[in-house]
């Protein structure tokens, strides 16, 4: 199942292999966490969450120290975002993982465990700490 | 609500009759998807 974007998958390929030499990849700090309200692919970003409450370019998140292929975030406390609004936020779908880069690069992709996920007026949508887990294998 | 929530989602009450919901997810790439059997005549 494909999870990061293929632009960064082409690019953990050239540094590792130091194809034309190159052996420099990495995203910016700190990253973002963007919610989608429809899925994204390794190619086309999803329709970022537009929506009371909800902050437009996500928010910042962090992972822990990678270990066996795999990580999680984000790490020290939950990221959530209340539904302000008066209506329903409608459909939680996916989320993205974004870099700060001048121009900002996504990097990483997946769709929540039971989404469609929606958020009633006054409710709640938290990630908890670990919540997000990031595998290669 | 006595909905199920779908699995990977957890619901909790609060007080003022709103609820938190808590979302997962997994993001999982693979890095070799070949042969990864070595086969020695």
């Amino acid at each position: 199942m494909a999870a990061i974007v293929q632009a960064q998958a082409n690019q953990i390929l050239t540094a590792t292999l130091a194809i034309g030499g190159s052996n420099t990849v990495g995203a910016t700090s700190p990253l973002k966490l963007k919610l989608t309200s429809t899925a994204p692919s390794s190619t086309t970003a999803g329709t970022e969450l537009s929506a009371t409450g909800y902050t437009a370019g996500g928010t910042a998140i962090t992972f822990a120290t990678a270990s066996g292929g795999s990580t999680s975030g984000p790490t020290g406390s939950a990221i959530s975002w209340t539904n302000s609004g008066g209506s329903s936020w409608g459909s939680i779908v996916g989320l993205e993982v974004w870099d700060t880069a001048g121009t900002p690069v996504r990097w990483w992709f997946g769709t929540w465990s039971g989404q469609p996920i929606v958020i009633a007026a006054g409710n709640t949508f938290s990630v908890s700490v670990s919540a997000v887990t990031v595998t290669l294998s | 609500m006595s909905e199920q929530p779908p699995e990977g989602v957890t619901v909790v009450d609060r007080e003022d009759g709103t609820q938190i919901i808590y979302a997962t997810a997994t993001l999982e790439a693979a890095v070799a998807t070949g042969n990864d059997d070595e086969e020695t005549g």
